[in-house]
């Protein structure tokens, strides 16, 4: 029998109960005793069996086999220790490998030899070698015999109706392709609408406006993923670079079930796990060293997330030492990232935030944890790529929080529209804190820089027309417009020709050679066809 | 990749002939509204919008330094993986097969044909200088 058809449904239904034997693992580490948790990691280990056995890989399930012959010794009354732990961490390892081998086409050989030797002879009580060896073997002969269940599609069945569906995440980008453009014509329309001054029109405009919207909410609800997908395998790293650190760190998520778009997640995983290495790396103490300082032994490092309207806020915290802003800055000049006369004007979130400064590295040794000095860089312009930003909050001994905005979805966004010189640009809203008229009075030179008072604070002005080389003509306004933007921790007024107000734009992504051009991040049509650039304000010094 | 075996269309920008290998062709169409590139070299005179993909307007005839091109133009897309480039053309010419061209020799920039020569346009090569060109 052909099983091709059937490799798509079993990667995915394995990689689902081997994340499964991964957090039951833990689960198991806090409480030996867990009946519910022994039972559910042999269920695991016996499907994967299985679907593996009814496919042919062969020695996916002769491993399965052997994680779910340990199990049940399990729930027999065998002792449970942390090398059971890790032996079984270990299996979930080596299955995901040889399924990746799977999808990837690479085959399912691999070397388990060992591992199911450590599966056989486990037992606190020191069994003996030869029995190990026997029940190695008998592990092998029980593979393709007994107890293996095959999918009711591979028997022939019918299979019963479910409520959900798999789809290719090509036809859900297509979809949102479609409904993107559907916005776009909905413009042109509108604006043909207005001129024909057709009550039948208008109204006929205004209900598709209305489906079209309906539409383009179902499309993203059907695109949204939880985070939980991209968090569910942190606990186990946390708890190996724990291990390999000799550090004591509890660990906790919350708000994970919070949704966003696929796009946005999958690029969102290695920041994420960057940042909570750091932590790990950087941040938490040894036990030893917060037993010192009257800390407790054990560190904390949680990530908690909350959405808030079409955003989405993440702090990852730890208890660790802090970051010092002012070493920061000393080591900021000292490697020449900033003049030392500067570095003593700036904020403590401005300093703190030189960690993401290409090449800054404080690690008095590069560890295998957290690379070799870079990272926090890529991690600040993959969040800025997404339309997001993010900031540091940190107190010496006490510890530090990273927190990353992220908006829910990046394929149609708000946008403020504005025009330089003969040009009409689209600046994301997320990008802008405020817009304002200034008279040309309340604009003072200081130190040869324009600049204006705002909150009793004093606020740099760029013009967008410098910015991006666009030839304005002679500039003689007694008003100036102006959007507030949020540069690396600093507010910036960004002065353009005239503010044309918000709206709703479908991004199109730029091809080559246009997305070679730093500071445009895409582009948009609007209702008269104008093809309009997206500025990506934030992406580089100003 | 531009070989001895590939077919090449023949066009004339800014008084000279060149060929473009076909496996490179999107689409000719006529001039479309542009719209200004901020940042952008003259080379690239804006942006188009053919059936809702956007492509940058290459001036070939500017980028070499030939001088202006003529009225009557059309666009000649040319499609790479994530890469959309509609050169201006004056005149379309014909598509020629590898075995009408007299001499080939690898790495050379100009074929020798019949009725005559024409510069042989490396495409990846070309919008990886003019990347490096505009980076700022």
């Amino acid at each position: 029998m052909d099983m091709s058809q059937y490799h798509d449904l079993f990667i995915s239904e394995v990689r689902e109960h081997l994340k499964s034997i991964s957090e039951l693992v833990l689960v198991l580490e806090s409480d030996h005793k867990d009946r519910a948790t022994i039972d559910s990691l042999f269920r695991s280990a016996h499907s994967v069996k299985g679907m593996a056995a009814s496919m042919g890989f062969k020695q996916i399930a002769e491993l399965a086999h052997g994680m779910e012959n340990l199990m049940d010794r399990v729930r027999q009354g065998l002792d449970v220790d942390a090398a059971l732990f890790d032996i079984l961490l270990s299996g979930e390892s080596a299955l995901s490998s040889m399924v990746d081998d799977i999808e990837n086409g690479t085959g399912a050989g691999r070397d388990t030899a060992d591992l199911l030797a450590k599966i056989a002879a486990y037992d606190p009580s020191d069994r003996t070698a030869s029995e190990s060896a026997s029940a190695v073997a008998d592990a092998r002969d029980e593979v393709g015999t007994a107890g293996i269940e095959t999918p009711l599609a591979a028997r022939g069945e019918s299979p019963v109706f479910q409520q959900t569906v798999k789809i290719k995440t090509t036809v859900l980008d297509r979809l949102l392709q479609t409904t993107g453009e559907l916005v776009t014509v909905k413009h042109r329309l509108s604006m043909t609408s207005k001129s024909l001054r057709n009550r039948d029109f208008s109204e006929a405009m205004e209900s598709l406006g209305k489906y079209i919207r309906e539409l383009h909410d179902q499309v993203m609800a059907v695109r949204l993923i939880p985070l939980s997908l991209i968090t569910e395998r942190f606990p186990r790293m946390i708890r190996d670079l724990a291990r390999e650190s000799g550090k004591e760190v509890t660990f906790s998520m919350s708000g994970v079930e919070i949704e966003l778009d696929r796009s946005i997640l999958e690029l969102l995983g290695d920041p994420l796990a960057h940042i909570l290495r750091n932590s790990l790396d950087h941040g938490i103490e040894t036990p030893s060293e917060r037993e010192a300082i009257g800390k407790v032994s054990t560190g904390r490092v949680s990530i908690s997330v909350a959405r808030d309207k079409d955003q989405v806020e993440i702090r990852v915290q730890d208890d660790g030492r802090g970051i010092d802003p002012d070493k920061i800055a000393s080591v900021a000049v000292a490697k020449g990232f900033i003049p030392k006369e500067k570095a003593s004007s700036l904020s403590v979130e401005e300093k703190l935030l030189l960690i993401c400064h290409p090449g800054f590295s404080t690690a008095e040794k590069v560890t295998g944890i957290s690379g070799r000095g870079v990272g926090m860089d890529v991690v600040r312009t993959t969040i800025q790529s997404l339309s997001g930003s993010m900031s540091i909050e940190s107190e010496t001994g006490k510890g530090s929080t990273f927190v990353l905005r992220l908006p829910l979805t990046v394929a149609i966004i708000n946008v403020l529209l504005v025009t330089a010189g003969k040009l009409t640009l689209a600046v994301p809203l997320t990008a802008v804190e405020r817009t304002l008229e200034l008279k040309s009075d309340e604009i003072a030179l200081i130190d040869d820089e324009e600049v204006f008072f705002l909150d009793e604070g004093m606020v740099p002005v760029v013009s967008l027309s410098t910015i991006l080389d666009i030839d304005t003509g002679a500039q003689n306004k007694d008003t100036s417009p102006i959007f507030i933007a949020e540069i690396k921790g600093r507010k910036i007024g960004v002065k353009v020709d005239r503010l044309l107000g918000n709206h709703e734009v479908f991004v199109k992504p730029l091809p080559r050679p246009l997305s070679a051009f730093e500071r445009l991040s895409g582009a948009t049509v609007l209702g008269d066809g104008e093809v309009v650039f997206i500025v990506d304000i934030l992406s580089k010094t100003l | 990749m531009n070989s001895p075996a590939s077919s090449y269309m023949l066009f004339t920008t800014g008084g000279l002939r060149y060929a473009v290998n076909v496996d490179y062709l999107g689409e000719i169409s006529e001039m479309l509204p542009e719209y200004p590139i901020p940042q952008a070299p003259r080379f690239l005179r804006g942006v188009v919008n053919i059936h809702g993909k956007l492509a940058a307007v290459f001036d070939l005839s500017m980028y070499v330094g030939t001088g202006p091109v003529k009225k009557g133009c059309n666009l000649l897309l040319l499609k790479m993986p994530e890469t959309l480039l509609a050169i201006v053309v004056e005149q379309m010419e014909r598509m020629i097969s590898g075995d009408e061209i007299l001499s080939f020799e690898p790495g050379a920039t100009t074929i020798q044909l019949a009725d005559g020569t024409a510069e042989l346009l490396d495409v990846e090569l070309l919008v990886d200088s003019m990347e490096k060109s505009f980076v700022l």
